[in-house]
């Protein structure tokens, strides 16, 4: 299991949060994600095993949105 | 599930069935013909009278009668005969209208006003009158109003249409003042208005006729007022033909009848479409797909309709899907939520053996299910009939018009009665004959003027306004008595899971035997990983929230029922419930304490251990949702007193309770159970009810005002008179202060509707006035109403009106959580 940190930028909103977090949900191997606005940041905890890193870029950057910046291992 | 089509549906007309008291059988039938709430005291009446009736109880919103009696004297074919012959129908109480019927009619009843609007139109410049000086303006604006209602009306089928239709009506009207005013039709004018009259009561009107007629024989409602309104026109203007006096207002008399119909007919159709949009919100909430099992067959799984389904078939469930029907596990395992149907709010862990009941929600697993009860034995079906039981001994909210009417009607004939006594007594005594001719031009004049036809749209109005303000705040107003009762409610019944509660269980507490809070979630959130429990997402959920990543793991094994064995980073890690991890050899002596006080606050408690020593416990339950406090908080604020009324056990409710600061509690209560609870509070006080499962479905309709969450279930929705789309428990007091305004409008809008008459009539009653003068009082309390109501909001009105045969928009879907 791993927990992801991705820098986003064009997120305009709460509802851009929303896309992307659902976006994100949908995708087998991913357990958890929560995507702020306010951060302009997403968090998720995936399988590495099931879904790869470059996958959930692809996924997010896929509705317009840029990953600027990604951390492997926060705490 | 919607109810029409869980109950078997055998054709008959009315129903009888076994009473719950011995000795005594009911019926249910459904009535066609209430008009208004008086009509369900006088079916109380007239079927309590007939011997062996003990119980009878009519819902006029739900348009059924509910009649206990005793087999032994009294027989059901006589109540039928009886509520025949005060003149109401009876048809099928399980009928729900078709979508396309009830369009139909509103688009008739529209062709209706559309005709009557040409009569009156035609009318009104045939009798205008330069001389009246400037009350000559008010039939112009009168016609430019209908003009315009026949535009909006039209506007739907085309603008071209209704262009061309509000310019033919406008050149009519021209046409015939200018040959008014060249005074070509002074000896036409009273025929013309006398077969306008004719022509809009006999045939545009010849329904509201026969409504009359019928109410006639069971007392006095609008439509009578209506009618003798009517009758009083056109009697003056016959007796004008008679006369044959230039200075008499034969054509008035005859277009004032004229226009009480139109309005009449405009007020009927008004109400209709407030009927009938309510109920097509309502239906677009429902799951109206149609329920299928798949049943296992000769070696094969077919989907079949759920009528179909026989006692004895297995069915196969799979994850996630409503189990179809009552019956009992043949193979599989699964988790099952049950918290609609029972109100306890953690899933069950079912396997073989153990029974499921249909309408609860499979969790993760696949269940083979063999069926034990279907149809009218069914669990569903017990509460459906709970809820048609409900709906009849509902009680009944007087509706504020109906109220006037019952005072206001014999006062108007009692005062025409007087008025044409007065004058022949006044007469006789003042020139010692007596003017017969007068007293009956004021007894007319007095029943002209005594209809109040801005009374039939005083209340539609008001809904039209109220229902707009309630959609903008996410909450659908169903029913009249959703406008005119939740003011009067002064006790509120909650129901605990799904409304106070999330209804779905969160991690509330983590003892640790040692190690810290954070490796104890992620040893526990990394072992149940791969199960979708509920209880295990809740516990991963909690690790991923504090930031916790759990590790990964080398071998799981899930035990259902019990927990999981897994291995995690060379280390042997049980979780599970507490008794699991004890046979397992693992010491819980310091947790125990603990774990009992969690496990009496209502909580489930989970325990972890790593190579055979106990790590720790996680404590999971249901969560206050967080917008309950502020809610009870507002509710109690309003003067209504807060009761909580739950299927789960005693601790949990106690628990909630407590943290909301609600003091009457009643825990472990059946469904039918809360219906009964309801009912008794309903002896002191007016009750509101505010649910979302299954089991609050009978309550709901119990109570005077049923109140449902959005994301309910199905039933709840059909029995509730309130449903919350937004599901925010706000809603609640949005909705009182609602109802309250809108009352406030509609008492405003009667008062003004009898208000112009009530001025008219003691006036009328001199026999000094021309009929005309109705005609001044009517368009002007009209417009009066029409400005309260809609004072900056019109488009609330003209989107009603435009809504009219067009396809169905969809509401916004509303949030599950």
């Amino acid at each position: 299991m791993k927990t992801t940190i991705f820098r986003i930028e064009g997120m305009n909103c709460d509802g851009c949060a929303e896309t992307i977090q659902s976006l994100i949900e949908k995708e087998p191997g991913v357990r958890m994600a929560s995507v702020s606005f306010n951060d302009r940041a997403a968090r998720i905890l995936y399988d590495p095993q099931s879904v790869q890193e470059g996958r959930l870029i692809d996924l997010i950057q896929k509705p317009g949105f840029r990953v600027v910046d990604r951390d492997d291992s926060p705490r | 599930m919607n109810i029409a089509s869980a109950v078997t549906s055998t054709f008959m007309s009315w129903t009888d069935e076994p009473s719950a008291r011995p000795n005594r059988r009911k019926i249910r039938a459904r009535i066609g013909g209430l008009h208004c709430s008086l009509c369900t005291g006088t079916i109380e009446k007239a079927l309590g009278r007939i011997p062996g009736v003990d119980k009878v109880a009519v819902s006029l919103t739900h348009e059924q009668a509910l009649v206990e009696y005793d087999p032994a004297v009294a027989r059901p074919e006589q109540s039928l005969q009886t509520l025949r012959d005060i003149g109401y129908t009876i048809s099928d109480p399980r009928k729900l209208r078709p979508f396309e019927e009830e369009e139909r009619e509103l688009v008739h009843e529209a062709r209706r006003f559309v005709f009557a609007v040409v009569l009156s139109v035609a009318a009104i410049p045939i009798i205008a009158d330069p001389a009246v000086g400037w009350i000559g303006f008010l039939p112009a604006l009168v016609c430019l109003s209908l003009g315009a209602f026949v535009f909006l009306v039209l506007r739907s089928t085309g603008f071209l249409i209704a262009t061309a239709s509000a310019g033919g009506l406008a050149v009519m009207s021209l046409t015939l003042l200018y040959l008014n005013l060249q005074g070509h039709l002074v000896k036409a004018a009273p025929w013309l208005t006398g077969a306008l009259a004719l022509v809009l009561v006999f045939g545009v009107g010849k329904h509201i006729l026969y409504m009359a007629v019928q109410a006639l024989r069971r007392g006095i409602n609008q439509h009578v007022l209506l009618e003798i309104g009517a009758f009083a026109g056109i009697a003056g203007g016959i007796i004008g033909l008679v006369l044959g006096r230039p200075e008499y207002p034969t054509a008035p008399f005859f277009a004032v009848s004229v226009m009480v119909g139109t309005y009449h007919i405009f007020s009927e159709w008004l109400s209709l479409i407030v009927k009938t949009r309510s109920s097509q919100a309502v239906k677009r909430l429902l799951d109206l797909q149609p329920e299928t099992a798949r049943v296992a067959r000769d070696g094969k799984e077919i989907e079949l309709p759920i009528e179909e389904v026989r006692i004895g078939d297995l069915v196969r469930v799979r994850p996630g899907e409503r189990i179809p029907a009552d019956g009992s596990v043949k193979s599989g395992r699964s988790g099952v939520d049950q918290s609609l149907v029972t109100g306890e709010s953690v899933p069950i862990e079912k396997g073989e053996g153990d029974s499921v009941i249909g309408g609860s929600i499979n969790g993760t697993g696949t269940l083979l299910i063999e069926v034990t009860a279907i149809g009218e034995g069914s669990f569903l079906s017990q509460v459906i009939r709970h809820v048609e039981d409900a709906r009849a001994l509902k009680p009944g909210i007087l509706h504020l018009v109906d109220r006037v009417l019952r005072i206001y009607t014999p006062t108007v004939l009692v005062i025409a009665a007087l008025a044409v006594i007065g004058w022949l007594l006044g007469s006789w005594l003042a020139s010692g004959h007596a003017d017969i001719e007068r007293a009956v031009f004021a007894g007319l004049s007095v029943l002209v003027m005594g209809y109040p036809c801005a009374v039939g749209i005083s209340a539609p109005l008001s809904i039209v306004r109220g229902a707009g303000q309630a959609a903008e705040n996410g909450i659908l107003m169903r029913t009249g008595e959703a406008f005119q009762g939740f003011r009067l409610v002064t006790k509120i019944v909650l129901d605990k899971t799904g409304t106070l509660t999330e209804g779905r269980p969160v991690v509330r507490e983590i003892e640790g035997a040692g190690p810290r809070e954070q490796e104890l979630l992620a040893v526990a959130a990394a072992a149940e990983a791969s199960s979708e429990h509920p209880l295990a997402q809740a516990v991963l959920k909690a690790a991923f929230d504090r930031g916790v990543t759990p590790p990964d793991v080398e071998s799981f094994e899930a035990l259902p029922g019990k927990g999981v064995v897994a291995r995690i980073g060379g280390h042997d890690i049980l979780v599970g419930n507490p008794l699991f991890l004890t046979g397992r050899g693992i010491n819980l002596i310091k947790l125990r304490p603990r774990i009992e006080a969690l496990e009496a606050a209502g909580r489930t408690v989970i325990a972890v251990a790593r190579d055979g020593g106990a790590l720790g416990a996680i404590a999971l339950g249901d969560t206050i949702r967080s917008d309950a406090h502020r809610a009870v908080g507002s509710l109690r604020k309003a003067g209504l007193k807060p009761i909580l009324v739950t299927g789960d056990n005693e601790r949990a409710a106690q628990w909630v309770a407590r943290e909301l600061g609600i003091e009457e509690v009643h825990a472990s209560v059946l469904p039918q159970g809360k219906a009964a609870i309801v009912q008794r509070l309903q002896t002191d006080a007016r009750v509101a009810m505010v649910g979302d499962g299954i089991n609050d479905a009978p309550a709901l309709m119990q109570a005077d005002i049923g109140i449902a969450m959005g994301g309910g279930t199905d039933i709840a929705i059909e029995s509730a008179d309130i449903i919350i789309l937004s599901n925010r428990l706000d809603a609640l007091s949005v909705a009182r202060e609602i109802s309250r305004r809108s009352y406030g409008k509609m008492v405003q809008n009667v008062t003004l509707a009898f208000l112009f008459n009530g001025i008219g009539i003691p006036v009328a009653a001199t026999g000094l006035i021309p009929p005309v003068w109705a005609m001044v009082a009517m368009a002007v309390s009209v417009t009066a109403i029409f400005v309260n109501s809609l004072w900056g909001t019109p488009r609330l009105f003209f989107d009603a009106i435009r809504s009219v045969g067009q396809p169905i928009v969809n509401v916004p879907a509303p949030q599950i959580g």
